[in-house]
């Protein structure tokens, strides 16, 4: 049976998708079966959704306007 | 037909031929994402403005060198992650944590040491809300350069591995890693600054 090592050691590929079809399960069955690794795959699933939105943030207007008048100056025209 | 309606693909045709009305709908179609990105990478408003600037003046005058194998927003991506480091390397101050240090611990046969601390996300609560962010943002700074931008490409801004690998010049293990560490390193900060209440 997979180690709780070899399972975090694979998660990118597991929460992908990514990984051969009997190490996933394996890799499942770990995770039904060990208590000690669930929070951390949790947290570890979790990180990116929860940047997205914490870090969600509007580009402020005045920014945009500079932007735009920094590019009307510098692109040519027809 | 409104230029809203048009692919990018199609505006970037079009900009090519100097249509610089395509390539403006281009900017408002991308901005936002391409200074959320410099921002997150350059921890700081002033910065990213220029990182902005400088990468939209850089693709449209680099138009003739996309491939179009590619997403335009990847390609802009690259750019905007590429300025954004070399204005890190000209001013960087800052120490960078050793990741070693936040890797779970394993006994000898691979058995976790320490049973990880569940993370508590309550988007409802905006006071947790707010200490979230404060610790994500101190956890940020804290990793290294290409770690953070790998971690904010893939998982924040959600370019696949692939895309990110070509945009960092990095092969998909390397970025496989870097998002590994990445992941783990800001899941233990936002465990135990939250836990702690230290934000």
């Amino acid at each position: 049976m997979i180690s709780c090592k070899g399972t975090v050691d694979l998660l990118v590929d597991f929460l992908d998708g990514a990984l051969e079809p009997d190490i996933h399960r394996e890799l499942e069955q770990h995770l039904r079966e060990c208590p000690e690794c669930v929070p951390l795959v949790d947290g570890y699933r979790d990180v990116g959704r929860v940047s997205r939105e914490v870090l969600a943030a509007e580009i402020p207007p005045q920014c945009a306007e500079r932007l735009s008048s920094f590019l009307r100056e510098r692109l040519p025209r027809k | 037909v409104s230029l809203a309606t048009v692919k990018d693909a199609a505006l970037v045709e079009r900009s090519r031929g100097a249509d610089v009305e395509a390539f403006e709908e281009l900017v408002r179609r991308w901005s936002e994402r391409v200074w959320r990105l410099a921002l997150r990478i350059t921890g700081n408003a002033a910065d990213a403005e220029e990182v902005l600037q400088e990468t939209f003046l850089s693709a449209y005058t680099k138009l003739g060198t996309f491939r179009g194998q590619s997403a335009f927003g990847s390609w802009l991506y690259r750019i905007a992650a590429n300025r954004a480091l070399m204005l890190l390397r000209t001013k960087r101050t800052r120490s960078e944590v050793d990741l070693e240090e936040v890797l779970p611990a394993f006994d000898e046969n691979g058995k976790i040491s320490n049973p990880a601390t569940p993370l508590v996300w309550d988007q409802g609560d905006p006071v947790h809300r707010k200490r979230v962010a404060a610790a994500l943002e101190a956890a940020l700074v804290e990793l290294p350069d290409t770690y953070r931008v790998v971690f904010l490409l893939r998982d924040v801004e959600g370019l696949d591995t692939a895309d990110v690998a070509e945009a960092l010049e990095l092969s998909v293990p390397a970025v496989k890693t870097r998002l590994h560490r990445a992941r783990l390193f800001l899941r233990d900060r936002l465990v135990h600054l939250v836990d702690e209440g230290t934000v």
